[in-house]
């Protein structure tokens, strides 16, 4: 099923410090990780072992120090970074949407390629990520968080990215709310054939949603295998660690 | 022009007697501040008599080169402290808080002193050097303002800046909001002390002129004029600064890596 090689990472390095008085430190280091065109790949981990630091990279918000991305075989820095960020879209963690209304967020995208959606072209967008057109002009403060995550995707699918990376809002929803939003992007990723790296703190999604699991542990990819695999059989000790925590109902974040 | 009472020696003297008050006040509390209060004393005793007598052979000699000479040190002065003002530094600050500040005090001394006062010849220092000043330090005040909100708006707008980014925009247009906000801090300041201007206190420059022996009225109508042109000149340093500088938050690949 998965043929090409859309995102390659070979020895990733990233370094930062959390403050302007600390260290630098290495977040990710000799990093290899392969995302294969139309899969679900799910980035599990303990928080601090790098899970959203690598989402960033893939976004090309992060500057690496070390190693090479390639997208489509080509190195990401060849590439323009806003041709590039246009078809590898990021839904954040927390939605940030634009302090306008709904219609300028979904909009956005197009208007920097001078294009403008049509109402019918918004009213189907929103209808894909579960949202009635009423809320085309809702202030975005009045919308609630599950809404505001809903709209989140709906601006990243606007621009019809190839991949779609996404930080499962953990923070910002409960878990039932939390699971609905996956279980949209799964049949979105579906429905669209569209690539998506998806950072979770939800195993049973993990289990069920993803095609593969990448386990990060101090900043390298610890274990990287089919999930059914990697739930029934768990490659390493850390793999088992997290496979068991599903039985016990998951991990916090 | 009425005549001004000449202050001594003995009078300064007697007025540094006043800054006792302060350090009895700050013993009393235990604020330790006795020596902050002599040091802030001598130096500005020390400062301000080096500039009169600098300012009395300035407008002795008086001659163009001089005049020049003396808005250019300000000018070099103010870019230092709004640069020193800054929450975080990076590299590249300073030029163009200078170029910032150099380009809207410039315009405005053109317009405001030289077509509105125009005193003959237009660097005449007794009104290019006072009113240069206060358009120079309104200007360091509106570009120090705007950049540390700037900053402020990239760390706790981060979220909005990137994902404008993720959707494809540009550092310019990722930051047109930060801009907008930056720009308007700098921009309230002037404009709040314009609104209360002569209700709350008496500025600094008509306070002088009364003094001096200008009449009120007169004195009144020159603190209107400089009034109007701080706000045009506060405007384009908070603008010019914000344009100069917003880009020094990213890098070439249009991440953004200020604030850490």
């Amino acid at each position: 099923m998965h043929h090409s090689k859309i995102l390659e990472l070979s020895g990733v390095g990233v370094r930062k410090r959390r403050s302007r008085e600390d260290e630098y430190s290495w977040i990710l280091r000799g990093l290899d990780l392969t995302v294969f065109a139309g899969e679900r790949l799910a980035l599990i981990g303990d928080s601090g072992s790098g899970k959203t630091t690598l989402l960033r990279v893939l976004a090309d918000l992060e500057p690496i120090r070390e190693g090479e991305i390639l997208f489509n075989n080509t190195p990401v820095r060849d590439l323009n970074p806003s041709d590039y960020r246009r078809k590898v879209g990021l839904v954040q963690q927390t939605p940030a949407l634009f302090d306008v209304d709904v219609e300028y967020n979904l909009q956005f995208a197009p208007k920097l390629e001078n294009k403008e959606f049509s109402r019918e072209e918004l009213i189907s967008l929103l209808a894909k990520v579960g949202l009635g057109e009423k809320l085309l002009g809702a202030k975005v403060e009045t919308l609630s968080v599950g809404q505001a995550m809903r709209v989140a995707i709906a601006r990243t699918l606007s621009m019809a990215p190839s991949v779609l990376l996404m930080d499962e809002p953990t923070s910002a929803l409960d878990p039932l709310s939390s699971h609905k939003i996956l279980e949209l992007v799964k049949n979105l990723s579906r429905e669209m054939a569209m690539t998506a790296v998806l950072v979770l703190h939800d195993m049973e999604f993990a289990k069920n949603g993803a095609d593969r699991v990448a386990l990060l542990h101090d900043g390298r990819i610890a274990a990287c295998t089919g999930s059914k695999e990697f739930f029934s059989n768990p490659p390493t000790d850390l793999a088992k660690r997290f496979a068991e925590g599903l039985s016990r109902g998951g991990f916090d974040a | 022009m009425h005549d001004v009472i000449h202050i001594s020696i003995w009078a300064l003297v007697g007025a540094a007697g006043m800054v006792v008050v302060a350090a009895i006040v700050s013993r009393i509390l235990r604020l330790r501040l006795e020596k902050d209060l002599l040091v802030a004393t001598l130096r500005a005793f020390v400062q301000l008599m080096v500039v009169g007598y600098i300012l009395d052979w300035i407008f002795d000699v008086n001659r163009w080169f001089l005049v020049s000479a003396w808005i250019i040190l300000m000018i070099g002065i103010a870019s230092y402290n709004a640069m020193r003002r800054q929450t975080a530094h990076f590299p590249g600050l300073l030029p163009r808080f200078g170029l910032a500040i150099i380009l809207s005090s410039a315009f405005s001394m053109a317009i405001g002193v030289g077509l509105i006062i125009h005193p003959s010849p237009f660097w005449n220092p007794q009104y290019l050097i006072p009113i240069g000043g206060m358009i120079i330090g309104n200007s360091m005040t509106a570009a120090a303002l705007s950049i540390n909100r700037l900053t402020s708006e990239m760390k706790t707008g981060r979220g909005a800046v990137e994902a404008a980014l993720s959707l494809g925009a540009s550092r310019h247009i990722a930051t047109l909001p930060a801009m907008r906000a930056s720009v308007k801090a700098g921009m309230l300041h002037i404009i709040t002390n314009t609104m209360v201007v002569g209700l709350v206190h008496l500025p600094g420059m008509m306070t002088g002129q009364i003094v001096g022996g200008v009449d009120p009225g007169e004195a009144v109508r020159y603190q209107i004029i400089i009034m109007y042109i701080l706000m045009t000149s506060n405007t384009l340093s908070a603008l010019t600064s914000v344009m100069l500088i917003r880009g020094l938050y990213f890098n070439k690949r249009d991440q953004l890596v200020i604030p850490e």
